[in-house]
């Protein structure tokens, strides 16, 4: 077949990740035309995107799909398995390419009024539409090598966008409040691909492994010749659960889990856009994405092979995965930031999705329900996190602080944000019968099928942190719009700007930073908007709090829709389950598996497992409702007197507030333990030791030869020899010596004369 | 068509008398006269790629009874000989620019002796890297070898900075020992075999003084590759260099040493097999060491001479595995860290011609002055920690299978020394993403308030380094094929 034909059997699935990418080629040469063609141009390169993967959607219903496409070799591998160039459309990658092109067209258009006036836009666009291409091309790789490229690429574009005020102007900095550490986005923009590539060699290693034994990297192939090379690597003890865990480093790092979690927080440096779509929405669940891709290996490895340690891909995933989320969560509970809280949240959420696919593989029966319930929760919660995160960003680009307790009482000047942010937390909470309830009910109920002591006890932390998860959104959405409005709020609507001096960005008079809405935190911390350089902020020179424009305000408006959707359908999916959208979801994967060849065996879930699980989400919305409701919607108790009362509590906060101590931890052991050690190297082994070898030879043969001429040349033959041949020797030293006085035609001279005599030798010599 | 190789390996030496008595009226527009004959060069090589896998090219010239000069493009040889062009080609072009400032700077005006002197001396330089990597015995090898030390000894002891003529003397001093050592391989090489064919070094297998040969010609090799212990000279020598000449030195001509153990030492099979261990973790403790060392360098050109010893580490652990797919993984990082370093050093070159800095630290948001070069040392950075769509992360990938699949062989000590070194990868990301932050981002101090983007005679060759690097990343075949080809053949014999 001709490369046309190959590409005519799926259109959709290749022009989707190649037009974007061209439109990020273009965006330079468009921005010379005019900024508006190029704006423009940036939103019709990602409708392309979504045009191509839409068309992938009949697929999903009909049933059949097109499945491995190649279409050329890539590299030649001396095994005789060459590395191709195709796609892979199946359900899984129909599904999430499809969540993937449409938020971030969403976004796209969002960003036209976000970034409205921004000087560097061509850079901006010109990432965004690379990483938008790099995502789509990542999750339709049909090998793990292109996946790879996918992989980095969209890290790159995170990179890019993080590190995008590479200027550092300090009122882009993150962190904070002073005492606590702050820090600028170039350095945020340089953690997260540097925590990120910890990950991604690991990956390499498990790739490495993999291919030595499977002598491909297709994962249809991997997939299909799992009985042999698992076997094959099982054989070795040990050697197949390390791959696993290694596997895992490259998600792991991608997706912000324990223990490489740490680079998400800062990573919410870039512009808000970027958040919602790289570092909510899509590139963080990549690390999901080829969990899941990978795991029908394992899951023969360990059922259809009875090989033991193959489960340890799945224990490990869903432990970490329930770690991190309670982790993430209880960070998430005291942060003071917005956009922090939401990005621990994000970390949080996507640990359950980690936990949804770990149990699948825990029980034989819970495979389909895992992965249902792991992909059905990435689906839900890009949408409600993109839009919350679009919220977000609205709220900051009108109130001009990053910290919470600069808001409150903003319900009234942003009445549509509020609402559409309310729903969406309320998804991101688990309140029925929004999106949110459906997918984390899904994984309970995995977990529940799995019915393992391990599974169970991982269930028993998905459920504390689901009620956490309910009291960080009460906080900070109480914070945001409710209450009365902080001083901070009240300058800017009263007096307009109002400048402070560095030094005063601090919180005085308390000794940890402010958890309780306005009245203690108001108006410390004030983002400086001086810089001229600044241009996005002035385009409201006199400055008024008001609601988001609409062509912000529309995107996250259609989000919210489609999460409202997704609940209504859930609802009318209990009585007519082919509405359901996991019910959907789980035929899908069904489908998938048959056409795989993998034998399934679904349990058949009792009534009462699924009412248990309602029941344990609504014990956890209690538990976090009781407490939210009393500290933030009611005010009956100041949260922060009463954390301070207590020197336990107090404790516990601080605990939380220095992020477990892990971040400081990381820095001390891996920055400054490497900078300490290059040092401590360089100062004693390459200046002290190495440099001086070579300086202590040096020196050795040159005292040789004085001793060798005052001893032998000037006592023995000197004296012996009469004048007539040095003074000979002295004339031909002061022509040579002319060579070092800088008259350079000489070296040449020599050169071409050296090079003349060897020639007329050699041809002598023939 | 019996000919056409000499000549386009001797071109440019042949062009040296021309280009200098030109260059004596011409100044600094001589490089344009010394860019025809490399360019020639180049699309002599270009133009054989396309057949190479199928044939190879042998041109030899009788001299003494056992000794004839021949020289042998084939697969291997042609995708090295043919960066060591191209990069030659490319960066003479940017030397013009460079070196008017520099020798303005050095003679307090124009010296156009001193123009036509460089250009004589690039030109012999590039014949003689050119050389080197297509000589067929040990005699020729070594007299190209000795030869392209006398022009950059030169070139650094005239051209360069600092403490440029002590410098100049240490580099050549190094070199000299590890020429010694090599030629005490070849003469031992050449009593047991009696012939100074590189062909009949295969015949060495089995004998008894193999290992001794291996042995001493590795080190030699070493010398030049800087690999850990015998580093010493690179960073002075490639600091101080002036920096088209760095650019040359650093990827080119040091990875020469890889291909030299390539070529020579691979085919001896059952030497380089029996300690893996012991090679695989030289090249490990160089990789780290030249990592850690990047990260204590405040000087621009020295941070970078560090990282190419720390990507000599790669090159070596590639080759130690003895494996098809880990030896060409080596020759292809060459082709990659050519490229990659080559931009890396044009960039810092760049910066010090535009700001008169070469500290790190005296540098700062740079990106806004010097939008290119920033994007130019991205991509270098992204080439050299083997990051898609660069053809480091082909080459990376090839190395690193090659160290897994010796490793897992029989699970042994080497597979833990594949995984620390695939670990130790990240170092690289690590430094060159700080460095960059270093360099290119936050706020811009005061003194550098009037810097600007080079003119684009510098840029246009870095701009076209990194489109090479990119399109190769994704087209790979055209000298990966080969490649492979070659050395399955070398390894299965």
């Amino acid at each position: 077949m001709t490369p046309l034909e190959v590409i005519l059997e799926a259109p959709g699935a290749w022009f989707s990740w190649i037009i974007p990418i061209i439109g990020a080629l273009l965006m330079p040469l468009l921005g010379r035309i005019s900024n508006r063609v190029r704006d423009y141009a940036a939103v019709l390169f990602a409708l392309g995107a979504v045009v191509s993967t839409a068309t992938l959607i009949p697929n999903l219903f009909s049933g059949e799909y097109p499945g491995d496409i190649k279409i050329a070799t890539w590299i030649e591998l001396p095994g005789g398995h060459p590395i191709e160039v195709g796609v892979l459309v199946d359900p899984l990658s129909i599904l999430i390419c499809n969540v993937v092109a449409f938020i971030a067209f969403l976004i796209v258009v969002y960003s036209i009024g976000y970034m409205h006036g921004d000087p560097n836009l061509t850079r901006y666009w010109f990432f965004f539409l690379f990483f938008i291409g790099n995502m789509l091309l990542l999750v339709l790789s049909d090998n793990l090598l292109q996946l790879l490229v996918g992989w980095e690429g969209v890290g790159l574009c995170s990179y890019g966008l993080i590190g995008y005020y590479y200027r550092d102007e300090k009122e882009r900095w993150l962190g904070g409040p002073p005492p606590t550490k702050m820090y600028p986005p170039s350095h945020a923009g340089m953690k997260a691909f540097v925590v990120t590539g910890i990950g991604d060699v690991f990956l390499l290693a498990a790739i490495f492994i993999i291919f030595n034994y499977a002598g491909t990297l297709n994962f249809v192939e991997l997939i299909e010749k799992a009985p042999e090379w698992v076997g094959a690597i099982s054989a070795i003890p040990g050697l197949l659960s390390m791959t696993a865990i290694f596997f895992l480093g490259g998600p792991i790092g991608k997706s912000a889990q324990f223990p490489l979690h740490e680079w998400l927080p800062e990573a919410m440096a870039g512009p808000t856009s970027v958040s919602a779509l790289i570092h909510a929405a899509t590139m963080v669940k990549a690390g999901v994405y080829l969990v899941a891709r990978i795991s029908p290996i394992f899951y023969i490895g360990a059922y259809s092979l009875h090989i033991e340690e193959a489960t340890v891909y799945f224990i490990a995933i869903a432990s970490i995965g329930a770690f991190t989320s309670f982790l993430a969560a209880s960070q998430a509970m005291v942060a003071l930031e917005l956009k922090k809280v939401l990005a621990y949240s994000t970390v949080s959420q996507i640990g359950y999705m980690m936990l949804g696919l770990g149990v699948s593989g825990l029980s034989e029966g819970a495979y389909v329900a895992g992965l249902t319930g792991g992909v059905f929760h990435l689906v839900s919660h890009a949408l409600f996190k993109a839009a919350l995160f679009l919220c977000a960003g609205s709220v900051i680009h009108t109130v001009e602080t990053i910290y919470m307790s600069n808001m409150g009482g903003l319900k009234r000047y942003m009445p549509i944000t509020h609402i559409l942010m309310l729903l969406a937390t309320l998804s991101l909470a688990g309140i029925p019968p929004l999106s949110g309830f459906w997918s984390k009910d899904s994984i309970f109920l995995a977990s529940l099928t799995a019915g393992t002591p391990l599974a169970l006890t991982l269930l028993a932390v998905a459920v504390i942190t689901a009620a956490m998860t309910l009291f960080y959104s009460i906080r900070y959405i109480s914070m945001t719009f409710y209450g009365p409005s902080s001083k901070f709020i009240q300058n800017l609507e009263h007096g307009g700007h109002e400048e402070k001096e560095p030094g005063e960005r601090s919180i005085t008079g308390q000794h940890g930073p402010s958890t309780s809405g306005g009245d203690h935190g108001g108006s410390l911390i004030k983002k400086e908007i001086q810089d001229a350089e600044s241009v996005e902020h002035h385009a409201h020179p006199v400055h008024h709090i008001h609601e988001a424009s609409p062509v912000m305000w529309v995107p996250y408006a259609i989000l919210v829709i489609l999460v409202l959707a997704v609940g209504i359908l859930g609802l009318v999916g209990l009585f007519a389950p082919r509405f359901s959208p996991e019910m959907f979801i789980e035929k899908q994967f069904e489908m998938m598996l048959e056409h795989m060849e993998i034998p399934v065996h679904m349990e058949h879930v009792e009534v009462s497992t699924k009412i248990m699980a309602v029941s344990l989400s609504a014990a956890a919305l209690l538990m976090g409702g009781i407490f939210g409701w009393v500290f933030y919607i009611a005010r009956k108790i100041d949260s922060w007197l009463f954390v301070s009362r207590s020197p336990i509590l107090k404790g516990v906060h601080t605990f939380l507030w220095n992020r477990w101590y892990m971040n400081p931890s990381y820095y001390r052991v891996f920055v400054d333990g490497l900078l300490w050690m290059k040092q401590l190297l360089f100062n004693w082994v390459e200046t002290k030791v190495i440099d001086r070898i070579s300086g202590a030879v040096a020196s050795a043969f040159e005292a040789a030869s004085n001793l060798l001429y005052g001893v032998f040349e000037i006592h023995g033959m000197e004296s012996i020899i009469n004048q007539g041949v040095p003074s000979a020797v002295t004339a031909i030293y002061h022509k040579v010596k002319r060579v070092q006085t800088g008259l350079l035609s000489y070296n040449i001279v020599y050169l071409v004369i050296l090079m003349i005599i060897l020639l007329i030798g050699m041809l002598w010599m023939m | 068509m019996y000919g056409l190789t000499w000549l386009a390996l001797l071109a440019p030496a042949i062009s040296m008398p021309i280009v200098y008595t030109l260059g004596r009226k011409l100044g600094k527009n001589v490089g344009w006269v010394a860019l025809i004959p490399l360019s020639l060069s180049s699309l002599f090589f270009i133009y054989l790629i396309p057949g190479i896998s199928n044939t190879f090219l042998e041109e030899y010239i009788e001299w003494l009874p056992e000794i004839r000069f021949g020289l042998l493009v084939d697969s291997l040889s042609l995708p090295i000989v043919l960066t060591v062009a191209l990069l030659s080609t490319i960066i003479v072009v940017y030397s013009i620019p460079y070196m008017e400032h520099s020798i303005h700077e050095q003679y307090h005006g124009e010296n156009k002796k001193a123009h036509a002197t460089y250009y004589a001396l690039y030109l012999a330089y590039a014949t003689s890297m050119m050389g080197v990597v297509l000589s067929t015995n040990l005699f020729q090898f070594y007299l190209f070898f000795e030869l392209m030390i006398v022009p950059s000894w030169a070139m650094i002891n005239i051209y360069g900075t600092g403490e440029r003529e002590k410098i100049a003397l240490m580099y050549l001093l190094w070199s000299i020992v590890g020429a010694v050592l090599f030629v005490t391989g070849v003469f031992t090489a050449y009593a047991t075999v009696h012939s100074f064919e590189i062909s009949d070094l295969v015949k060495l297998q089995g004998t008894p003084t193999a290992g001794f040969i291996v042995v001493m010609m590795l080190l030699g090799f070493s010398v030049k590759l800087a690999t850990f212990g015998l580093h010493i000279w690179l960073p002075y020598a490639h600091a101080e260099a002036p920096t088209p000449i760095s650019a040359l030195l650093s990827p080119a001509m040091i990875g020469l040493a890889a291909y030299g153990i390539v070529r020579f030492l691979v085919p001896i099979r059952g030497v380089l097999e029996s300690a893996t261990v012991l090679t695989m973790s030289w090249g490990l403790v160089t990789m780290l060491y030249g990592g850690l060392m990047v990260m204590a360098q405040n000087d621009i050109k020295r941070m970078l001479a560090y990282s190419s010893i720390s990507q000599m580490g790669y090159i070596f652990i590639g080759i130690a595995s003895v494996t098809p797919l880990g030896v060409a993984g080596s020759m292809l990082h060459y082709i990659s860290h050519g490229l990659g370093k080559a931009v890396l050093f044009l960039t810092a070159g760049t910066i010090m011609h535009q700001s008169g800095h070469r500290d790190i630290s005296s540098m700062g948001g740079l990106a806004a002055k010097m939008p290119i070069s920033a994007i130019a040392f991205l991509i270098g950075a992204m080439n050299i920690s083997g990051i898609p769509p660069t053809i480091g992360f082909v080459s990376k990938f090839f190395i690193y299978t090659g160290a897994f699949s010796r490793g897992l062989l029989s699970p042994s000590i080497e597979l833990v020394i594949a995984m620390v070194a695939i670990v130790s990868t990240a170092l690289t990301v690590g430094y060159t993403m700080w460095n960059m932050r270093r360099i290119f981002y936050g706020p811009f101090p005061e003194h550098l308030k009037g810097v600007k983007e080079a003119p684009a005679l510098m840029t246009v060759p870095m701009m076209i380094l990194c489109f090479l690097s990119i399109l190769l990343g994704i087209y790979p075949g055209q000298v990966l094929d080969p490649l492979i080809e070659a050395v399955k053949q070398m390894i299965s014999i």
